[in-house]
């Protein structure tokens, strides 16, 4: 069974549905023994890091998604709130990624949304990825650069558009949105 | 069968029209993101959103509109009306559009129809066939080009074409139901990706649109008149 994570973030329903086509059960859930025995996890979230942290820490699953040894993968928000810092509302998070989320300056637009490409795939994710295909977009904070990024995107700047760390992975773009190509995606995690 | 609401706007606002025609325009919604805004509630994925300035001033108007639901829900965004440039197309991609309709362009400027379909793919532009009795409109319905709809498709769909939306302009706004013999028709073009779209105005309807094998379907005024409720359509999924 696949647990999706249930936070205060939109987003949820769209993985849902998206893994429901590709023919996997899933549960959306805050319940922490459900998402310890999961298979796999998805933390996905359109929405604002203060308050997913402060909902998390309230019912205890920040600790809980640390201790997880099961593959975990974080999509937009939730590639954020894995990282160290959020300069949305200066918000500490779960930390598991070391670098920090920082806003688009405005020289272009922001929010940074719809399709764009990425550079420097690497990892199982992006088994069968090329460099040149699009995913879908929707963010005004971006992660930065670290050790852990696993793909790039250049947006005003070069951020992190995956991170991955042990069995934890993030995207910054939503695979769930991204036609094939997410699709892809999707089953690259579900299948590790 | 993907169920897929349409939101049109005129002056910002939630409209739609009978037949196409802007004298027929009636309000129903002051705020397109409140509209927006419940479909994703009631667990549906899909927006047709539908420039209708766009379309009568033959450039991309509402995009404000667009970037203002793809960044404050999860609905996928079909964006259409008035997409006639390069610029135009960028600016409904960068507004959040997942995928765009384009019919003008693709009767009046084929050239530059089969640059877009070359350069962004056939999952983001969508031919719009949209047709009066059998021949296709275009400039928001008012001009006829004169092409035979089933010839326009199928011509399209050999040139890499997957997606295709077909509005029956006579019924749309109607509540009279689809013009199922049309998509029956055209869905003899082996495999094509068909979208059907106005008049609808039931369940049944919907049902007789995914038994002939539509991948999608676009329900407006059903569901604005209230005929349809979004809960109902979202139980179909």
């Amino acid at each position: 069974m696949i647990a999706i994570l249930k936070y205060n973030a939109g987003n949820i329903r769209s993985v849902q549905n998206a893994l429901t086509r590709m023919g996997y059960e899933s549960i959306v859930t805050d319940d922490l023994e459900s998402i310890a025995g999961a298979e796999k996890v998805i933390i996905p979230g359109v929405g604002e890091a203060r308050s997913a942290m402060g909902y998390l820490k309230e019912k205890g699953l920040d600790k809980l998604i640390l201790s997880l040894k099961q593959p975990v993968l974080g999509i937009c928000l939730g590639l954020q709130i894995m990282c160290r810092y959020s300069f949305e509302r200066n918000t500490y998070c779960l930390g598991i990624f070391d670098t920090i989320v920082n806003r688009f300056p405005p020289h272009e637009k922001v929010p940074h949304m719809g399709w764009n490409n990425f550079s420097a795939i690497k990892g199982e994710l992006f088994r069968g990825i090329r460099m040149e295909d699009d995913v879908y977009y929707v963010h005004s904070y971006y992660a930065e650069i670290s050790p852990c990024t696993s793909a790039i995107c250049d947006y005003i700047l070069p951020f992190s558009a995956a991170m991955q760390k042990g069995n934890f992975y993030a995207t910054q773009f939503h695979p769930e949105k991204s036609a094939d190509i997410g699709v892809r995606i999707l089953k690259n995690f579900l299948e590790l | 069968m993907r169920i897929i609401i349409a939101i049109d706007i005129i002056d910002g606002k939630c409209v739609r029209l009978t037949k196409g025609d802007f004298a027929t325009s009636k309000i129903y919604n002051e705020d397109p993101l409140d509209v927006a805004r419940q479909i994703e509630d009631s667990g549906l994925e899909y927006l047709h959103l539908v420039d209708l300035d766009g379309a009568r001033n033959r450039r991309v108007t509402n995009h404000k509109i667009l970037e203002r639901i793809a960044g404050n829900t999860s609905l996928k965004i079909d964006f259409s009306g008035g997409i006639r440039t390069d610029e135009d197309l960028r600016t409904c991609f960068e507004g959040g559009a997942g995928q765009v309709v384009c019919g003008s362009v693709a009767v009046n400027d084929p050239p530059l129809f089969m640059s877009w379909l070359e350069k962004w793919g056939p999952e983001k532009i969508i031919l719009g066939a949209d047709a009066k009795g059998r021949r296709v409109s275009a400039g928001g319905w008012l001009e006829d080009s004169g092409k035979e709809i089933i010839t326009f498709i199928r011509d399209y769909h050999s040139k890499g074409v997957q997606y295709a939306v077909c509005t029956d302009i006579e019924r749309d706004g109607t509540l009279e139901g689809p013009s199922t013999d049309l998509y029956k028709e055209i869905l003899g073009i082996p495999g094509l990706n068909l979208i059907a779209s106005g008049g609808v105005s039931s369940i049944k309807d919907i049902n007789e649109l995914n038994k002939i094998g539509c991948e999608g379907v676009i329900i407006g005024k059903a569901v604005y008149e209230g005929k349809i409720t979004l809960k109902e359509l979202c139980r179909l999924c």
